[in-house]
């Protein structure tokens, strides 16, 4: 009887090793048997076939299918076997896709590798070193003598370069928050003297801010905001002034509007229209990870005297119903759903724009503001950590053979025209086939029934592209919301940015600054979460909590994990 | 009926009647409790999404309107979901009716050689396990990824129900029967299909209904094998249109997610009454199964 589990399980095991000794080999052939060229059309006079797995976005037609590969295909006579999976299930699987050696596709597109996996995978030798292959990427490589700021960010700690950026470079992250009001609503309060302050009357106006009647689709123009305090022009809102119009808006709901009216909303954390402008009024340069750079030096801005100010000052405000409690745990679509009920129900609000918040007919009553006036008098913002530059967006999986043609394919990618129809669409599809006066790529115009994001979604695969400053006066015309949006940043926000601050890098960490951040990073930002959430929802904090606030924070070693930022950034400058 | 409960509240004392009515209005309370959720549904998927968002839909619609139903109809992915996921379901309960019914039998007589050891190398599956990597690579080995294959054969047997069928035989099918089948010369397969089978209905019914309703809802082993669209199950179609946040190949800007959270919140709560509609209906069917055989048989 057990002799017979015995033969059984030798006969499995030797079954299973057998499976293992088998690999496929077939004979390669050489660059020059191929027929390969770096510098020209087609990259090889032979067919080769490559396989790439990559993520794709639900809305995105099969990369296989789609028309600029496609065209790419004909061109170099490199052929891609596109492998896509839905992005769900390549967040799942990806660790085990690349572990699982044996059945490795040739590369991995739209790749995600971040710091740590560079580190690791190009230590097992499951990735390979991509700048050995510099001179067969003449693109990239002009890139990265171009923008030696490019070059720093993608290089890993031990030198090299593993994996290819994507560059999108329209000067729009790095502000993800602009604060819109409601002026027909303040301009009918102020004339019927319904904002007081300090028991007297306010008389506020706020006039222009929108487009001017002469503003085209190629020359966009903004009637200037002219915004009066008492008859006199004033650059904008004291906090004071703000909460007293706030609060007559709060009290005076049911003359402006028959809905359930919201005097200010934002997402708490959200990564686009947050609560950091609000502590830049107290002068903190706030963005949603507490993480900024003043002067050279890492701020960590949850830790400072001034954070505890602005949350005591705006927990009186959610305790007051000027800010509503759901900013604390309201998703992206329930605060949008709030700007399109049957009848306008948001006083002001924090956002990207207007136009994705606002139903379009109500779109003239709303207006940006420049930040408000702190307590010092000045108008201040910080900056975001969202990135231009990321990085890991491409690797090449040892096993691949000949990478010098697949490399040379997806140079192409860096190609200012081949980047404008990864990131847009094809031209045919996305874009005019002929150019417009100056030489640019022109966008179509929307067929009917589809929006601008499902043509590009459909038809656009993203990642690695290089669409840089320059390109936007030498390759493409920019969107028309980017450059709307832009006009908006160059009155309401950039003027304001605080002085000596700036985001903090798309750096390189080394392991051990990796190790230091991830040990204690998770719970730190955990108990800022709920500490300040908690001030915010209970009307502030004392001097004795927030004391032991700080004094916790150090415990956590905040210290240690700050400088693990500053070497990283050290080493970066 | 009625009057046969008003005469025998006429005999009940006061007290018993207060506790009647009591009883009555707790379970009429745990009932709205429990309709309301589906009253709920059925309203917001043909309300305006915006309207629901807003909370201005609660107890009535605020308009009838099939747009949501038109749209979940009209998607071609959605009916390749539904068909798929009524093959995997047809074809996966059929091999796990094939295997776990004539496992259950075995195990369940006591003259099955090895029949200890056969128990234990069950049972250790039933504790220990992998885990999700190893399962990975040797699906991956096998071949198995992104095929239809890998949602049927994988999930063939649940130990669990094989081990209430071997319950079910032990305390419902009497030695005495199967010597009886022998005597009349039936083979050991002549007994389980002529006699064992007709008189397992219930227990089969029962492994059908489990096994159909978890193999309609599955979704993770899909979510981790199935690569190509024309195999996803309705599950994942319905995830992907649903969780929108995700979105690592590439910019979605404000608009399209607003745009498309609409859409899913229009179409969210009609799909989830489309695709529970079936499992729903199943429901009644084998309920009388579950009265007669399954109870009685297994937890005697």
């Amino acid at each position: 009887m057990k002799k017979w589990f015995g033969l059984l399980t030798i006969a499995l095991v030797s079954l299973a090793l057998v499976a293992c000794g088998q690999k496929p080999s077939g004979p390669t052939k050489t660059l020059d048997e191929l027929g390969y060229n770096p510098n020209g059309l087609p990259i090889v006079q032979e067919v080769v076939e490559y396989t790439i797995i990559s993520p794709k976005n639900a809305l995105a037609i099969n990369y296989n299918d789609m028309d600029i590969f496609k065209k790419m295909f004909e061109d170099t006579n490199v052929k891609i076997k596109w492998n896509n999976l839905s992005e769900e299930t390549f967040s799942t699987t990806k660790q085990m896709i690349i572990q699982d050696t044996r059945n490795l596709p040739d590369a991995m597109y739209h790749a995600g590798f971040s710091d740590r996996d560079i580190i690791q995978y190009s230590a097992a030798g499951t990735i390979i070193a991509l700048d050995q292959y510099l001179d067969n990427m003449p693109n990239f490589k002009k890139i990265l003598e171009e923008r030696p700021d490019i070059q720093k960010v993608i290089t890993a700690p031990d030198g090299h370069i593993y994996a290819l950026p994507r560059v999108e470079e329209m000067g729009l992250l790095q502000h993800p928050n602009i604060l819109f009001i409601n002026k027909d609503w303040v301009n009918l309060l102020s004339s019927q003297n319904l904002i007081s302050l300090n028991g007297q009357a306010l008389r506020v106006s706020i006039e222009g801010g929108n487009l001017e009647d002469t503003s085209t689709e190629s020359n966009i123009q903004l009637k200037p905001l002219v915004i009066t305090v008492n008859d006199q022009v004033v650059n904008g809102f004291t906090l004071a002034q703000y909460e007293a119009i706030l609060r007559a808006m709060k009290n005076n709901a049911s003359l402006l509007t028959s809905a359930n009216l919201i005097p200010l909303t934002f997402r708490f954390g959200g990564w686009q229209g947050n609560q950091s402008d609000l502590y830049g009024a107290f002068g903190v340069p706030e963005n949603i990870d507490h993480l900024t750079v003043v002067n050279d030096q890492v701020t960590f801005t949850a830790a400072l005297d001034k954070y505890k100010q602005a949350t005591n000052f705006f927990a009186g405000w959610i305790e007051e119903g000027l800010i509503e409690k759901d900013v604390l745990t309201q998703g992206e679509f329930d605060l949008l759903a709030k700007g399109k009920g049957s009848n306008p129900r948001l006083g002001s609000f924090y956002w990207w724009e207007k136009e994705t918040v606002i139903k379009p007919e109500w779109q003239s009553q709303y207006v940006a503001l420049p930040p408000l006036i702190g307590p010092d008098g000045k108008q201040n913002i910080g900056v975001s950590n969202n990135q231009e530059i990321s990085k890991g967006n491409f690797v090449v999986f040892s096993k691949a053979q000949n990478p010098e043609i697949l490399l040379t394919w997806i140079d192409r990618f860096y190609d200012p025209v081949i980047s404008a129809q990864i990131n847009y669409g094809p031209i045919g599809i996305a874009y005019e086939e002929e150019l417009n006066p100056d030489g640019l790529l022109i966008q179509k115009p929307i067929p009917d029934g589809m929006t601008a994001d499902e043509l590009r979604l459909k038809n656009a695969p993203m990642g690695v592209i290089y669409l840089s400053y320059e390109q936007w006066e030498n390759t493409l015309v920019m969107e028309y919301r980017a450059r709307l949006r832009l006009a908006l940043l160059d009155v309401y926000i950039k003027p304001y940015i605080m002085e000596g601050v700036r985001q903090y890098p798309n750096v390189s960490f080394n392991l051990s600054e990796m190790n230091t951040i991830n040990r204690y990073g998770t719970d730190i930002y955990s108990y800022v979460y709920q500490s300040t959430t908690g001030w915010l929802l209970n009307g502030g904090v004392t001097d004795s909590e927030w004391n032991a606030y700080v004094s916790k924070l150090n415990q956590m070693k905040l210290n240690d994990m700050i400088r693990a930022y500053q070497s990283a950034y050290d080493r970066y400058e | 009926m009625v009057k046969q409960i008003k005469k025998r509240h006429s005999m009940e004392s006061k007290g018993d009647q207060l506790f009647h009515y009591g009883v009555i209005a707790l379970m009429t309370l745990f009932a709205i409790l429990i309709l309301y959720p589906l009253w709920f549904m059925v309203i917001a998927s043909v309300s305006n999404p915006d309207a629901v968002l807003n909370g201005e839909v609660w107890l009535w619609p605020d308009t009838i309107d099939f747009s949501g139903y038109a749209k979940i109809f009209a998607d071609p992915q959605i009916w390749t979901g539904y068909k798929n996921t009524i093959l995997y379901t047809l074809v996966g309960t059929t091999l796990n009716i094939i295997l776990t019914i004539p496992a259950g039998y075995a195990l369940s007589r006591p003259n099955l050689p090895y029949r200890k050891y056969i128990m234990w190398f069950f049972i250790i599956t039933m504790f220990f396990g992998g885990g999700l990597i190893p399962f990975y690579f040797l699906i991956s080995n096998l071949g198995m990824i992104d095929s239809f294959w890998v949602l049927i054969i994988p999930q063939g047997l649940s130990v669990w129900n094989m081990f209430m069928v071997k319950a079910y035989y032990e305390s419902n099918i009497s030695i005495e029967l199967i010597e009886a089948a022998q005597v009349d010369g039936a083979s050991q397969f002549r007994t389980f299909w002529s006699v064992i089978l007709p008189i397992s209905k219930p227990i089969i019914a029962v492994m059908i209904l489990f096994y159909a309703v978890g193999r309609w809802n599955s979704y993770f082993d899909a979510m981790v094998f199935i690569r190509s669209e024309e195999l996803y199950p309705l599950q994942i179609v319905l995830r992907n249109i649903l969780i929108v946040n995700d979105n690592a190949s590439g910019g979605i800007t404000g608009e399209d997610i607003y745009e498309r959270l609409r859409l899913a919140n229009q179409i969210k709560y009609g799909v989830i009454i489309v695709s529970s509609l079936p499992i729903i209906l199943i429901y009644p069917l084998v309920q009388r199964f579950f009265k007669e055989g399954f109870l009685v048989g297994s937890f005697k």
